[in-house]
């Protein structure tokens, strides 16, 4: 009997995971149709603090509800040459949390990185620059807790300009960076002129599902 | 009689023995399958689930903000393959219009050839 329960148990267990798996799917990027970056709206952070800083952990899941987006970010790096790594082209649906930097939640600037575009296909944030202040970002933690951000700008600056500091450095309070390529892409070069930067911060946070 | 009696307490107690043995060794098979489909990094990204790498310690990141190591450069992320415009290569495109217009100037020079000598 009880091994008749402990296989009914194991059935009913693996049938929830299937089923599980099969609606729990959107780990990867809704497929952007192909755009030229453009119309990047510069707004001055205006949002009052509201620092609820959480310890450090890292993010196990991205959400931008508003480009359907949903993806586990990877770990990124440094390169040997100081530069930042990014995911894998080839991979262009990944998203990248550098952590090295501060964790989505955690006082400091959280930067995830992702490709605009990558061997033909869109990148998770092709779409990126189309956001606008107070659109949303989720985190779900490691350590279980959901972090809400609220964009507050969106920009777009040469990459001859990039600002450094403000997106690696501490803003004081919980603050998220999302960084991607934009502008035009000079086949000479190989690159993008311009990086396309969302900066939000923290908004909520609170008890996710385990 | 007697020996009756002892072989149905040998047998009830063999029994005894192995409905506990098995149904732990199933349970334990049932858990398997469970803990390696939790356990497979894409089933569990499937499933929302965060449990591989919450054991992994959280990298290790200086306590003092402003030690923070701020990366090189600006970060290139993407390969123009979507770009507006990249990807089209040019110079097959001019020279195709060249061939195109040079064609046209032929069967120009043709008309006005064969016209001028009618």
């Amino acid at each position: 009997m009880r091994r008749l329960t402990g296989g009914i148990a194991a059935t009913l267990a693996g049938t929830a995971l299937v089923g599980l798996s099969l609606t729990g799917c959107g780990a990867s990027a809704k497929p952007a149709s192909p755009s030229p970056v453009a119309a990047i709206e510069h707004v001055t952070p205006s949002r009052p603090a509201k620092p609820e800083k959480l310890d450090r952990s890292p993010p196990m899941l991205l959400s931008i509800p508003r480009l359907g987006i949903t993806v586990k970010p990877t770990r990124l790096g440094l390169r040997p040459d100081g530069t930042v790594e990014v995911p894998p082209l080839d991979r262009p649906e990944e998203a990248g949390w550098y952590s090295r930097g501060a964790s989505p939640g955690e006082r400091g600037g959280a930067v995830i990185l992702g490709h605009v575009d990558g061997r033909g296909k869109a990148g998770v944030f092709h779409k990126l620059h189309t956001l606008r202040r107070d659109d949303t970002i989720t985190v779900n933690r490691a350590d279980h807790t959901v972090v809400t951000f609220a964009v507050e700008s969106v920009e777009q600056v040469a990459k001859s300009r990039f600002p450094a500091q403000r997106v690696y450095g501490d803003p004081g309070h919980p603050g998220l960076r999302l960084v991607t390529c934009g502008g035009t892409f000079d086949k000479a070069t190989g690159h993008y002129s311009d990086n396309v930067v969302v900066y939000a911060r923290s908004v909520t946070t609170g008890a996710g599902k385990g | 009689m007697r020996l009756v009696r002892w072989t149905l307490t040998g047998a009830a107690l063999v029994i005894a023995a192995l409905s506990t043995a098995q149904p732990a060794m199933a349970a334990d098979k049932g858990w398997e399958k469970v803990t390696y489909s939790i356990d497979d990094p894409e089933a569990a990204e499937k499933l929302k689930l965060r449990v591989a790498d919450e054991e992994k310690p959280a990298p290790a990141k200086p306590a003092d903000p402003s030690e923070i190591v701020v990366p090189k450069g600006a970060p290139d992320t993407g390969d123009g393959s979507l770009a507006a415009g990249a990807g089209i290569p040019l110079l097959p495109i001019g020279g195709g219009l060249l061939a195109v217009g040079a064609a046209g100037a032929g069967v120009v020079l043709i008309r006005r050839r064969v016209g001028a000598g009618a």
